[in-house]
């Protein structure tokens, strides 16, 4: 039973207790739940029934009771139409109409049964509950809304995380002030790559600027980097997602099968190497045998020669197979001695001068004057020099002006210095790098327009360093190549 | 010229609110008071409860079923809205019944004070003001300063109304250019004579200039009314003898946070409303 307001006092409680509850409110439920008990302390309630704008009960007092509010529909739609707080005489009872409004629009009525007619100040009382309550109720709904909305964005967000977290590549997204705005998982496990960050936000910077798509590499310690940035426009601003893949495994595939083109390639080109001087030694030896007493001895010692010359190419096309064998199975010795390096080269050039004459090429040595005493293996350095300088006359320009290849050898105090200079065909810029690789020919083809293993220069190469020295080569396409041995003198 | 003092003296001149409308009046804003105590007090003037009745059931309220008793049309309409049928009524009475020139037309100055109390209220509606039915009465006198200023000087009526209507001058402009007494002023220490509450007082005097009263808490009533006045006197130009382009009070518009949506959304339930109130035109 509800006393009867009369005093300023009670209603400031009524207020108080009514805002309290108000407070502590999380959903529309509860307001109205508030709102019944208010009211049943404002005034006599015999029932009470909340309708939303559909005019559909939504909560109804006493929870048990079955109420007939069809039969007030057309007091409810007049109320609701004059936004008017009203009371009408039903029967026995009064009934309240007091409809829920916020910003001119209707958010539902709540109905009210009273045993007695209300007072003015009641009707005021109950007046601005409703007020109140239909407030709260629509900003409790709104912030209900505003709830749900966030946590299916929330979900939506995560989930599009969880997809970019499974791609196989690193991505992060970059904001215009050049910071990372966004990274995946796999970035955060796999990018810390020193450098690789770096290079990433320079490109993605670059795209930023542009708004072009770019694409970069980044290498470190033998690990293959590929970065690709496209431009985002987000919010008035340029962002770059940027995605880095590890193409390490990619490179290495092609590197092995282009490792084993080359072996095929090999095989092809060592066997004709092989089948050349072989078929040669051959055929003389056939005619020999054949005509040998029709021959008289000058062709007889023609004949012979080449079959010598041959076999002693033969042999050598075996010897520089076997060091590589060994070079492979890592069993090249060196065999030192303390000689002189003048000796080596001045002998190693005169051996080659036959060759040079038969190719039109001019040989020129340079010495130092005196001897230069080194702790190298003799035939070795010498395997080097005639390699070198063959490759020299094998490659100059043929039919063209005067060719020529000169050999320097040059005291450099610690170390001596052999340079093998020609003006022949030269190497492509792109290919310098990789002459000195096994099996590697820079015309790479199956023409063989020039005989040749492929792999005089890797042995070379394996010679030099197994004198602790390096080697290296300047080339110019067209003009002739230079290449350059630094042995460090060392003598015992 | 009068002065102000002068003026006020003479508006004993003008009817004042008799024993029952003052009673009314005490009732409604009694807390402690039930409906019968009201309609009693209506009944004791039977013209006025038989127009009262006949209020509360016209097409303004459009009430779903007929009301016969009194005691029913104050708890449907509320205690506020029918004092208010009882202070239009005698509203009504007394400026028809006044002494006072031709210069201004009664008819249009009723039916001004009328769209007033009516847009003042559906004004508050649509802002949300829980306490609308005090908008109506509050519309209902803002202009009553006029209906003095006849009484007591119809020299000076005659004199605005060439203004106004010859120059297309707002009624204020007129007052200013002639250096009379605002009506504004003479309207307030009319009501104030009258012995209503202060909230009528200080819409009747700053129903004009509405930022002489922010810091009142009747300010959203002043505010309101304002802003109905001028909608009304740009809707039906020269019923209360102001033409031209009214002002409207920036401070008013903030006070209220009315947005210009808003505000056409008022005017255009504005229309729906006047329509329905011919039945307070003619009583």
């Amino acid at each position: 039973m509800a006393e009867t307001i009369g005093s300023t006092e009670k209603i400031v409680n009524l207020f108080s207790s009514f805002i309290m509850e108000l407070n502590n409110v999380h959903s529309t439920e509860e307001v109205f739940s508030a709102l019944i008990r208010i009211m049943r302390k404002t005034v006599n309630v015999n029932w009470m029934a909340i309708l939303d704008a559909e005019r559909k009960p939504i909560k109804i007092y006493p929870n048990s009771s079955e109420l007939n509010i069809g039969r007030f529909s057309e007091l409810i739609e007049w109320a609701l139409d004059n936004k008017t707080h009203s009371f009408y005489p039903v029967g026995e009872e009064i009934v309240g109409f007091l409809p829920m409004i916020k910003g001119g629009d209707v958010l539902g009525i709540i109905l009210i049964g009273l045993s007695q007619e209300p007072r003015v100040e009641e009707i005021d009382a109950l007046r601005v509950f409703s007020f109140l309550s239909s407030t709260v109720s629509e900003n409790v709904r709104l912030l209900e809304e505003v709830v749900e909305k966030n946590r299916l964005v929330e979900e939506t967000m995560k989930y599009l995380h969880s997809i970019l977290d499974t791609f196989p590549e690193m991505v992060i997204v970059v904001s215009q002030e050049g910071e990372i705005v966004y990274m995946n998982r796999r970035f955060v496990e796999e990018g810390d790559v020193e450098g690789l960050k770096d290079e990433a936000l320079k490109i993605a910077r670059q795209v930023i600027e542009t708004k072009v798509r770019r694409v970069g590499e980044y290498e470190k310690e033998g690990q293959y980097y590929s970065i690709v940035a496209e431009p985002l426009q987000y919010q008035n601003t340029y962002q770059a997602v940027t995605t880095i893949m590890n193409v390490t495994s990619t490179k290495e595939l092609e590197r092995l099968k282009q490792l084993d083109r080359m072996k095929t390639e090999f095989v092809a080109n060592i066997s004709h190497e092989l089948r050349t001087p072989l078929a040669a030694i051959k055929a003389y030896s056939e005619t020999v045998l054949d005509s040998l007493k029709e021959l008289d001895e000058n062709t007889l010692k023609d004949f012979m020669e080449t079959i010598y010359r041959e076999s002693m190419h033969l042999e050598n096309l075996l010897d520089e197979l076997l060091d590589f064998s060994r070079m492979e199975r890592k069993a090249l010795k060196l065999e030192r001695r303390d000689v002189d390096l003048v000796e080596v080269v001045k002998d190693a050039v005169d051996s080659m001068r036959e060759y040079a004459k038969s190719n039109g090429v001019k040989l020129e040595v340079v010495l130092p004057e005196g001897s230069l005493k080194a702790n190298v293996d003799p035939s070795r350095m010498r395997q080097v020099l005639l390699n070198l300088i063959s490759n020299g006359i094998k490659y100059s320009k043929k039919d063209e002006g005067e060719s020529y290849v000169k050999v320097v050898l040059k005291d450099e105090g610690e170390k001596v210095q052999i340079i093998v200079e020609d003006n022949g065909i030269g190497i492509p810029e792109d290919k310098l790098d990789k002459i000195f690789e096994k099996f590697y020919r820079v015309d790479s083809s199956l023409t063989y327009e020039i005989s040749g293993t492929g792999l005089g220069l890797a042995i070379v190469k394996e010679i030099v360093e197994l004198h602790g020295g390096r080697i290296w080569v300047e080339s110019e396409e067209g003009k002739g190549s230079k290449f350059y041995v630094e042995i460090p003198l060392k003598v015992e | 010229m009068l002065s102000i003092d002068k003026m006020i003296d003479r508006i004993e001149e003008l009817p004042s609110p008799d024993f029952v409308v003052q009673k009314i009046i005490s009732v409604a804003s009694d807390p402690h008071a039930s409906a019968q105590e009201l309609a009693d007090a209506i009944m004791m003037d039977a013209s006025l409860s038989s127009k009262v009745l006949k209020l509360a059931n016209s097409a303004y309220y459009g009430i779903p079923r007929r009301i016969s008793v009194l005691s029913e049309a104050i708890m449907i309409l509320g205690f506020k809205t029918v004092r208010n049928l009882a202070m239009s009524v005698f509203t009504y009475s007394s400026l028809f019944s006044s002494n006072g020139t031709e210069a201004i037309n009664r008819k249009s100055l009723w039916r001004h004070f009328v769209y007033v109390a009516v847009g003042s209220e559906t004004l508050g509606e649509i802002l949300g003001y829980p306490v609308k039915e005090e908008l109506f009465i509050n519309g209902l006198l803002h202009d009553i300063g006029k209906v003095a200023l006849d009484v007591i000087s119809p020299r000076m009526m005659r004199a605005i109304s060439s203004i106004t209507s010859a120059k297309n001058r707002t009624f204020l402009e007129a007052e200013k250019l002639l250096e009379i007494p605002p009506h504004t002023s003479i309207g307030a220490k009319l009501v104030e004579r009258w012995g209503l509450p202060d909230v009528i007082v200080q819409t009747v005097e700053g129903h004009h200039s509405p930022e002489m009263f922010l810091d009142s808490i009747n300010a959203e009533v002043v505010a309101i009314v304002h802003v109905a006045d001028v909608v009304a006197n740009m809707m039906f130009p020269g019923d209360s003898l102001s033409y031209g382009k009214p002002n409207l009070s920036h401070d008013a518009l903030n006070l209220l946070v009315l947005r210009p949506k808003t505000l056409i959304r008022f005017m255009d339930r504005f229309k729906v409303k006047v329509k329905k109130a011919d039945e307070f035109l003619e009583m």
